[in-house]
């Protein structure tokens, strides 16, 4: 259901101003009675959307140095990685630094047999169970078809299986994903590297193989080019070797090509479902791409003559020559990046990122420009940070899992040890954001009506009121540094707003909480410090579960 | 202001069913007495003809090769129900509820034609002839059309979900009806708050949100859940009768427990929507469909041995995007086709293949087929997906509405055989 604000105050039948005076009153209505709720000032807003959680370094920057400055940094200044960040991952988790072919190795050295899944003891087929189909099916793979030559998978890997080794790269992969969304200082960045990450989407946990490639095609494709271009990023996504197993790339063979890839290419990596395309194209791209595989000597992309389909194609109207081999792939791939659709699509997809879930269009053609011949990345983030559109469109967003759970961390100024980050996957999982988890290839919904549900709703609560609590013996938070010193229920409350939320509240939600603050009590009598203590866990977790916080 | 009375009061059906209506429900209660409808999509375009095998088919043979389901007799070969048409052998434990309460139809789905994972998916959930959601999803539209089963529900239909299918949208542009009531919900014991304060967080917490966005209002949402969650206690309860359910893979034996569970708890309860996905099997076919067929029939088969005689009110349906191709590609898989097959059980279910109109051999049933490798080639939508929701919603859930409203381009046509009875 995509429904804003806006929108659903019209179908509510609110009287409320429209959203334009709202704003210029800085506020907007809440509750039935329409008590107004303050939006976040500009430099909450801005920060917000650049990056996973407002840590207090980045606020007491951009209020120095200034909102605009800040974005400068973060498109065009800061380096991408972190050295303390990676040395302190690298300690963590050695194996994924290794170089490509004895990562692979190592990973899968020590794979066990055992079916994916558990069935019970009383289920019993009519013929053979299933783990005894499933052997003879592994063992028949594909050699009965005559292709095993064209998939290359070491044989011992494909002959084995499945859980447990090369598992651990995948557990790496994502918690190496959350540590650095909280802890890179260029939040931006990290958040490109999600986003593309995502456009590029890979469901990692569905084989074996992707548990490794994903860490690869993370590490050599998504980070490395997340603030170039379009056409490097395409590129290089296309020779993915965790893309050719994902969508078959790797046996698509000549004769009866495989479309897996040719298909979400169009559809999903460029030029959309309506950009033009006929299930003739979809034939005729996955054609381009035969041979285009893996070297099991390498574990690398490899493109393979002898598996090529060499003959004339034509896509989107335009004859590809005979005999083209890899350059077939190439013009493809440069045909679909210069073609309209893909900037448009490109443009709307990063501005409904940054800015509403309804992409105001004025702002989309100017970021298309932007796109230019490659798809520059800083050039189309630099049209969406300094429009008006995006500086006007506070509160229309609701923060993501991914967001929500990093950002508490960083508003509370939290740490939390490289051994110990399962406790934030674990809980990205329950809200449905386990990085690269999404089952399909079009990538976890950008939109807020997918991500609030009773479901996903029901975790974050569990989860802000975790971290309310200081998060177990997993997440350390200077409470005291949070609470500033505050003696009372009342200044408690406006200490933690000022050091977490960074925004106001409306009137009645203030009270609201300094009530649940003093339980009742007086707000104004002093209380003991351990008395502060215990309540302003429960006053942040609130604060962290509230619209508040959600929205971003 | 606060929870006790948003749950003592009509609050919880107002905070429950802003979004979705403004109608009370307190009268013209018909004492509609209808099933419970589980409704199970597999994502990513299951293959018909290796679930419900065409083995009579030399045709079949011809273009699948080792992608085929190998004939009865033959090792992991299917298991023969009339000479033509079998089962994916991982589908034998449910070989005796066939010509019972189980019923298979080939050559169903989606008569768009899309090959679009995304748009197929869209428009079957829509069920209004484009891959626009405007009107909603077919059972949001559903609910709205229809006299809530209990007086004042609080949850009409649970998504066993991370978020609410798009089946369940209600339409927008017409809230005249009742409130669609629906919520997401993975595992009971999960909805609770883990705080011993006497309810002061939570209503604290309520009074935080507001009724301006869906934001809010699955917020309150939420807060009544937790209360009537807490009243029923559906994890309690253990399968029945030696059940047991699958665990991992894809996930659908919890969820289908899950489903059991709710369905039992809560007897407002009239829709449910489960999803398993992975069935996007462009190579390595034959391996990974024995996985997935084994725990989609060991999960149907536990639920359908939990629920008991309770099967008598509840009718499963299993339902895909699409199909895929009859040729293999090289890959040891297939590519994306158009018809698949639908399955069908509960008491209200004619348990038998129905295929009537299946035209003399797969040879006859193709579609999309001008390309000259022949590497085209799809089955043909034979049935049209909303004439068996059509007939289900007829015949067991006791639809009295609008069918113009029900499925908008299309209304109600026959479906031509006889896949279920009428309660």
């Amino acid at each position: 259901m995509k429904i804003n604000r806006r929108d659903f105050m019209q179908l509510a039948g609110i009287g409320l101003p429209s959203i334009a005076l709202a704003n210029a009153l800085g506020s907007h209505a809440h509750a039935a009675g329409g008590v107004p709720v303050p939006f976040p000032d500009e430099i909450n807003h801005v920060l917000n959307r650049i990056s996973f959680g407002i840590k207090p370094a980045d606020w007491s920057d951009a209020v120095s140095g200034g909102i605009d400055e800040y974005i400068r940094q973060q498109v065009y200044q800061l380096p991408p990685q972190d050295d303390e960040m990676e040395f302190q991952l690298q300690k963590q988790y050695p194996e994924a630094y290794l170089p490509r072919k004895a990562m692979v190795d190592f990973y899968f050295a020590e794979a066990k047999v055992g079916l994916p899944f558990k069935m019970p003891r009383e289920f019993k087929p009519y013929t053979e169970g299933p783990e005894q189909m499933y052997r003879a099916g592994m063992e028949m793979g594909g050699s009965a078809v005559g292709i095993v030559g064209a998939v290359p998978l070491p044989r011992e890997v494909e002959s084995q299986s499945r859980r447990r080794r090369p598992g651990k790269a995948l557990t790496a992969l994502r918690e190496m994903t959350c540590y650095r969304a909280l802890r890179n200082p260029h939040q931006l960045y990290e958040v490109m590297v999600e986003f593309w990450g995502n456009h590029f989407s890979i469901d990692a946990s569905s084989h074996p193989n992707l548990y490794v490639h994903k860490l690869l095609d993370d590490r050599e494709v998504i980070r490395p080019y997340a603030m170039t271009d379009f056409r490097t990023l395409l590129h290089a996504s296309a020779r993915s070797t965790a893309m050719l197993y994902y969508l078959d790339g790797v046996s698509n063979v000549s004769g009866r090509a495989n479309e897996n890839y040719a298909r979400e290419l169009m559809e999903l990596h460029t030029i959309g479902v309506d950009g033009g395309y006929k299930h003739e194209d979809v034939l005729e791209v996955a054609r381009c791409f035969t041979g285009w595989t893996i070297d099991p000597d390498t574990a690398d992309f490899t493109f393979d003559p002898s598996k090529h389909d060499d003959g004339e194609k034509t896509v989107l109207g335009q004859t590809i020559p005979p005999g083209g081999g890899i350059e077939d792939g190439n013009r493809v791939l440069n045909m679909l990046i210069s073609h309209p659709a893909t900037a448009r699509r490109i443009a709307t997809k990063l501005v409904r990122r940054f800015v509403s879930d309804q992409p105001p269009s004025s702002l989309v053609e100017r970021v298309e420009a932007a796109f230019g011949k490659d798809g520059d990345v800083k050039a189309m983030l630099n049209k969406i940070l300094y429009s008006p559109e995006f500086r006007q469109a506070r509160d229309e967003k609701v923060k993501r899992p991914i967001h929500f759970t990093i950002s508490a961390l960083r508003a509370t100024n939290a740490s939390i040890g490289t051994d110990k980050l399962f406790t934030l996957t674990y809980h990205l999982k329950r809200m449905g954001q386990l990085p690269y988890n999404w089952p399909m290839p079009d990538g976890y919904p950008d939109e807020a009506g997918y991500w609030i549900s009773t479901n996903s709703l029901m975790y974050r609560w569990q989860y802000g009121l975790v971290i309310g609590k200081g998060g177990g013996q997993n997440i350390a938070i200077d409470m005291d540094e949070l609470i500033g010193g505050a003696t009372t229920a009342r200044t408690l409350v406006e200490t933690l707003r000022a050091n977490v939320l960074r925004r106001e509240l409306s009137d009645d939600d203030r009270n609201n909480i300094v009530a649940y603050a003093a339980e009742g009590g007086d707000p104004d009598k002093t209380l003991s410090s351990n008395k502060i203590k215990s309540r302003a866990y429960v006053v942040l977790g609130l604060m962290l579960n509230s619209a508040y916080f959600q929205r971003g | 202001m606060l929870r006790r009375e948003i749950i003592g009061g009509v609050g919880a059906v107002a905070a429950l069913g802003l979004l979705n209506s403004r109608k009370a429900a307190a009268t013209g209660h018909e004492a509609a007495n209808r099933d419970v409808l589980v409704c199970v999509f597999l994502r990513g375009a299951a293959d018909g003809l290796n679930i419900l095998v065409p083995h009579g088919d030399p045709y079949y043979y011809e273009k699948r090769g080792a992608v085929a389901i190998p004939e009865p007799g033959a090792p992991g070969g299917a298991i023969d129900i009339d000479g033509y048409f079998g089962l994916h052998p991982a589908l034998g434990s449910l070989y005796g509820r066939v010509g019972a309460n189980m019923a298979f139809i080939p050559a169903a789905g989606n008569p768009l034609g899309s090959h679009s994972h995304f748009d197929a998916m869209k428009s079957m959930e829509y069920a209004s002839g484009g891959v626009s959601g405007a009107n909603g999803g077919w059972l949001g539209r559903y609910l709205s059309q229809t006299t809530p089963a209990e007086p004042n529900p609080t949850v009409r239909a649970v998504a066993v979900n991370n978020g609410v299918q798009a089946s369940l949208n209600v339409d927008l542009n017409d809230l005249s009806g009742y409130p669609a009531n629906v919520i997401a919900a993975l595992k009971s014991e999960d909805f609770q708050l883990n705080i011993n304060d006497d309810g002061q967080y939570q209503d604290t917490l309520e009074t935080l949100y507001g009724c301006e966005s869906e934001l809010d209002e699955n917020s309150r949402t939420l807060i009544a859940l937790l209360e009537k969650i807490k009243t029923t206690q559906p994890w309690l309860r253990e399968p029945q009768n030696g059940a047991v359910y699958p665990e991992g893979g894809q996930g659908l034996g919890e969820r289908m427990q899950s489903a059991a569970q709710f369905i039992n708890a809560f007897n407002d309860l009239e829709v449910v929507c489960v999803d398993m996905g992975g069935w996007d099997t462009h190579a390595n076919e034959r391996n990974r469909m024995n996985l997935l067929v084994a725990e989609l029939a060991g999960s149907l088969e536990a639920f359908h041995q939990d629920m008991g005689s309770d099967m008598n009110n509840i009718t499963v349906l299993v339902m895909t995007e699409f199909g895929r191709r009859i040729a293999a590609n090289n890959s040891a898989g297939t590519d994306h086709g158009t018809g698949s097959c639908m399955i069908a059980m509960g008491g209200g279910v004619n348990g038998t293949v129905h295929a009537n109109h299946w035209d003399g051999g797969l040879v006859n049933m193709r579609t999309h087929d001008g390309d000259a490798n022949a590497h085209h080639g799809d089955v043909k939508v034979a049935v049209d997906f909303r004439d068996v929701f059509a007939q289900l919603m007829q015949r067991r859930l006791g639809f009295v509405g609008d069918w113009n409203k029900a499925f908008p381009g299309h209304g109600f046509q026959e479906l031509g055989f006889d896949l279920f009875q009428s309660r």
